[in-house]
């Protein structure tokens, strides 16, 4: 693991897209909540999707995701399109999610929140008459995952017991347990501490290479270490696109957050 | 066509009849899961409690006005308690509240049981309704006509109060949004209960005036119940006008098929409800967000 | 920091190995669980020898009625899909094993052909029902055992209408004249063989992976359908298990009482089963048929006495029992978890 605070390695891929979106939109009524969005994520990435609050960046994540249906525009996966496809079915194509608020399984053990997606992915979960205890493997795994998750001692308590940071923790494990090619995170890091976040970007930096990951973020600490591409949006489009660097400098980026005067500040310390 | 109607005209009308009757429960039914989302599972044995009311107090047809004023006493009594008895449970969600007016189904139905025991009972209507009318032809009950126009003013009175008074409009706007109604200062509770009496009295009322045409007797609360529960969904809960439109199918597709296809009658009913739940979930009126 | 899961012993059917906060100490539920179990079957196995004709023959009610009542725990407790219309797939086998006894005697051809048409009707079902969810849910279940109902009525020359259909006395195999199960005894012990077949079927599809994903889908419904699963597939699954096992309780009452009418399909049936199961305890299985008991009980016990007013009773008993349910009775499951002499938090609701 890279030593906390430290930045990852930044790459922007190079291999075939994993996501594709052609002018993607979402319409609620006359609300435009996503306006022709075009994006593409290549194998490896890390990109990152800031904007203001409002500007349609979850919602972009449910599109691809599938938990809610475009009105109009494509979303590919691995080069199929899967505009069309329901949303349990994407998860199958190496999509995972994790959620703007924890949504973990509340009720159930830290442990069986992961054996959960464990056992999906290893193909265990539709026997219905042999006792889940036979089946070791999948807690074999879920235990790695809490382990690399930072959870390791906390198996067995409740989720619904566990602090903020933990839950958040809980849901990389969750989201890492499917084996994803593309790894969606919304948020990751509301609500943590400083030293949590920097637990979390040295968390990101460990993940295999060749996973893409897309994240939303406020925290631009989080982001500049993260990311090697960056995605801005306002207003349900993309106002710019590229490397950190260009987009600590860009001007348009500064004023679609708070206005050029302040937004010198807020890019100067990051 | 119009040889089809004349022959089945009896029959056309006391679909009409059954409807009417069954827009009495429907109403309160829609209006307390529209306001509340709980389905009162115990809105049957209350209709059946009016009729074994009037069964008690009509002789031979006489006293229907204090029959229906002891059911209106009585469900007013019952739909303040079963309102104030769900209201423990509004934070743990519709389905326990459901169970509940369950229970309360269970105890009322057999406390009735209990009092008046497990025969059949007939009551006579009114005299100044019994007998019958000549109608296009066709002899018809007096006392039917009476239900259908009870009915038809029932309905009407509704639609007034709902659409044109100011109660009506704060209960349209408690539908929609009861946080926001309570915001504007109104007694939301009050509303609540309020409305849950006069869905309860109007269920206790309909037993009274039905008991002429139905045979009082265990048994009529789950039979009601299911009728008025078939007609709140196909017209879609929380729906008056879906209330109105559904009895009238409900007391139609039952008196029709009872009349022409008594071995079918029960699929149709059934067959085209879950059909209708298959097309529009919520029903034909019914708000696509529940 | 890794938890030493490979110093456990398994205890229990639900989960596999749990990790130990400390050395020695499992919860007390697990503990008795097996010489509990061992017990409970000993004494139903022995119960022809301790319990006289009459009470042998409420015995086997309440096993019938018993294994109904866990069959629709597994659909509202662990699934999360609240019924008003088991009573169908009940009727469904009991009619269904009625009509094959026309052809044959063979108990377990009768109950085969019973199951699987309960299986079929839930699936049939099930497709629309577990489409919909709450009070939409509860109609519609309602509407379709109602359908059932009525045609166990009114369809005369098959169902034998209001009167219902006697049935034959069962056989055990290809050869038997009927003798093996002449006796009540051995007819009980039958009909004991058959509810303990269904009750580990049930057993089972709680413990397995699969159990765990209908536990999740009881807790979040979101998160598991962008896990990748399937929750209508998932659900249906659990509608037909669910049917199946009622559908067998169905076929067993019918080879048990020699007779089926309409009233083993009515509504009636079906909220009595819904109260058992809420009065014996939501998601455990064995509760509900504790709860079979007391009804079977209550109601011969008491009939004597209070004629037909010992519904009330259990009516007020439900009522209040729904009123003092813990996060009411879908949260149960939450508070069933074994406790701890140590007094630590358990890791997992009991089986």
């Amino acid at each position: 693991m890279t030593p906390a605070g430290a930045p990852g390695a930044p790459g922007d891929g190079g291999g075939a897209p994993v996501l594709e979106l052609r002018e993607v939109r979402k319409d609620y009524g006359s609300l435009k909540a996503v306006a022709g969005v075009s994006l593409t994520v290549r194998a490896g990435a890390r990109q990152a999707i800031i904007g203001p609050n409002g500007a349609g960046k979850s919602t972009l994540l449910d599109l691809v995701s599938g938990t809610t249906r475009a009105s109009g525009g494509r979303v590919l996966v691995h080069g199929a399109d899967v505009t069309g496809l329901a949303e349990h079915r994407r998860a199958r194509l190496g999509i995972a999610k994790t959620f703007q608020r924890s949504n973990l399984f509340d009720g159930l053990p830290a442990a069986d929140n992961v054996k959960i997606a464990v056992q999906r992915r290893t193909g265990v979960a539709r026997r219905w008459l042999r006792p889940a205890s036979n089946f070791t493997v999948v807690a074999a795994r879920a235990a790695e995952l809490l382990e690399l998750a930072g959870l390791g001692g906390r198996a067995g308590v409740e989720a619904g017991q566990l602090s903020h940071g933990e839950r958040r923790q809980l849901e990389m494990a969750i989201a890492l347990a499917v084996e994803p090619a593309l790894l969606l995170l919304d948020e990751p890091t509301a609500g943590m501490s400083r030293s949590e976040s920097d637990a979390f970007v040295g968390l990101l930096a460990a993940l295999p290479a060749a996973l893409s990951v897309v994240l939303i973020e406020h925290d631009l600490d989080v982001v500049f270490a993260v990311a090697g591409t960056i995605t801005v949006m306002a207003a349900g489009a993309v106002i710019a696109e590229g490397p950190p660097a260009e987009i600590r400098a860009s001007p348009e980026v500064q004023q679609a957050y708070l206005g050029a005067h302040r937004a010198a500040d807020l890019f100067e310390r990051a | 066509m119009l040889h089809w109607l004349d022959a089945n005209f009896v029959s056309l009308l006391n679909g009409v009849a059954v409807g009417m009757l069954l827009f009495t429960m429907a109403v309160g039914l829609s209006l307390i899961f529209g306001l509340m989302d709980v389905l009162n599972l115990a809105h049957g044995a209350v209709f059946m409690l009016g009729s074994y009311v009037a069964f008690h107090l009509v002789d031979e047809g006489r006293r229907f006005v204090p029959a229906l004023l002891a059911a209106v006493v009585l469900g007013a009594g019952l739909g303040v308690g079963m309102a104030f008895a769900v209201r423990p449970l509004v934070r743990r969600g519709p389905l326990d509240q459901a169970l509940l007016t369950l229970g309360l189904a269970f105890v009322l139905s057999n406390l009735a049981l209990a009092v008046w025991g497990t025969d059949f009972h007939s009551v006579r209507p009114p005299p100044s309704l019994g007998g019958s009318v000549d109608l296009l032809g066709h002899t018809y009950p007096v006392y039917r006509l009476a239900i259908i126009v009870l009915g038809l003013v029932l309905a009407a009175a509704v639609h007034l109060v709902v659409e044109r008074t100011r109660l009506g409009a704060v209960i349209r706007a408690a539908v929609v949004d009861r946080a926001m109604v309570s915001a504007l200062g109104i007694n939301v509770s009050l509303l609540l209960v309020g409305v849950f009496a006069a869905g309860v009295v109007l269920a206790a009322f309909g037993g009274v005036v039905g008991a002429p045409v139905l045979n009082v007797r265990p048994g009529l609360d789950s039979e009601v119940l299911i009728l008025a529960l078939l007609v709140v969904v196909i017209g879609g809960l929380g729906s008056l006008r879906g209330a109105f439109v559904g009895a009238l199918l409900i007391g139609q597709v039952q008196a029709l098929g009872v009349a022409l296809l008594p071995q079918q009658s029960s699929f149709l009913l059934f067959g085209a409800m879950a059909l209708i739940l298959l097309a529009r979930p919520s029903g034909l009126f019914g708000d696509a967000a529940r | 920091m890794s938890t030493p899961e490979s110093r456990q012993a398994p205890v229990s059917l639900a989960e596999g190995p749990r990790p130990s906060p400390a050395a020695g100490s499992t919860p007390l539920g697990e503990r008795l669980a097996w010489p509990l179990r061992a017990a409970t079957v000993a004494l139903l196995v022995a119960a022809p020898f301790l319990l006289g004709d009459f009470r042998l023959l409420l015995l086997g009610d309440i096993l019938v009625y018993g294994l109904l009542a866990a069959s629709l725990d597994l659909l509202v407790g662990y699934t999360g899909l609240p019924s008003l219309g088991h009573a169908a797939f009940f009727g469904v086998g009991g009619y269904v094993a009625a009509l094959v006894a026309k052809t044959t005697v063979n108990g377990p051809v009768q109950l085969a052909v019973a199951v699987a048409a309960a299986a079929l009707v839930a699936l049939g079902t099930g497709w629309l029902a577990v489409r919909t969810r709450g009070v939409y849910l509860l109609m519609l279940t309602l509407a379709f055992a109602q359908l059932l109902y009525s045609l166990a009525l009114t369809w005369t020359p098959v169902t034998g209408g209001a009167n219902g259909l006697p049935v034959p006395r069962v056989s055990l195999w290809p050869g038997d004249d009927g003798s093996l199960l002449a006796s009540d005894q051995a007819l009980y012990w039958y009909v004991l063989a058959g509810f303990l077949l269904g009750y580990l079927v049930l057993r089972l599809v709680v413990g397995s992976p699969f159990g765990r994903a209908l536990a999740g889908m009881r807790e979040n419904e979101a998160r598991m359908r962008s896990l990748g699963y399937s929750v209508v597939g998932c659900k249906l699954a659990a509608f037909c298990i669910a049917g199946a096992v009622g559908g067998l309780a169905g076929a067993l009452f019918v080879q048990h009482q020699l007779f089926i009418s309409p009233s083993n399909i009515s509504f009636e049936l079906s909220a009595v089963s819904l109260v058992v199961v809420v009065i014996g305890g939501v998601r455990t299985l064995y509760g509900p048929v504790l709860g079979a008991a007391v009804f079977v009980l209550v109601r011969e016990e008491l009939s004597s006495v209070l004629a037909d007013h010992w519904q009330l009773g259990l009516g007020a008993l439900f009522i209040l029992v729904v009123y003092l349910l813990p996060g009411g009775v879908a949260g149960l499951g939450r508070r069933l978890e074994g406790w701890r002499p140590s007094g630590r938090p358990a890791t997992e609701p009991d089986p």
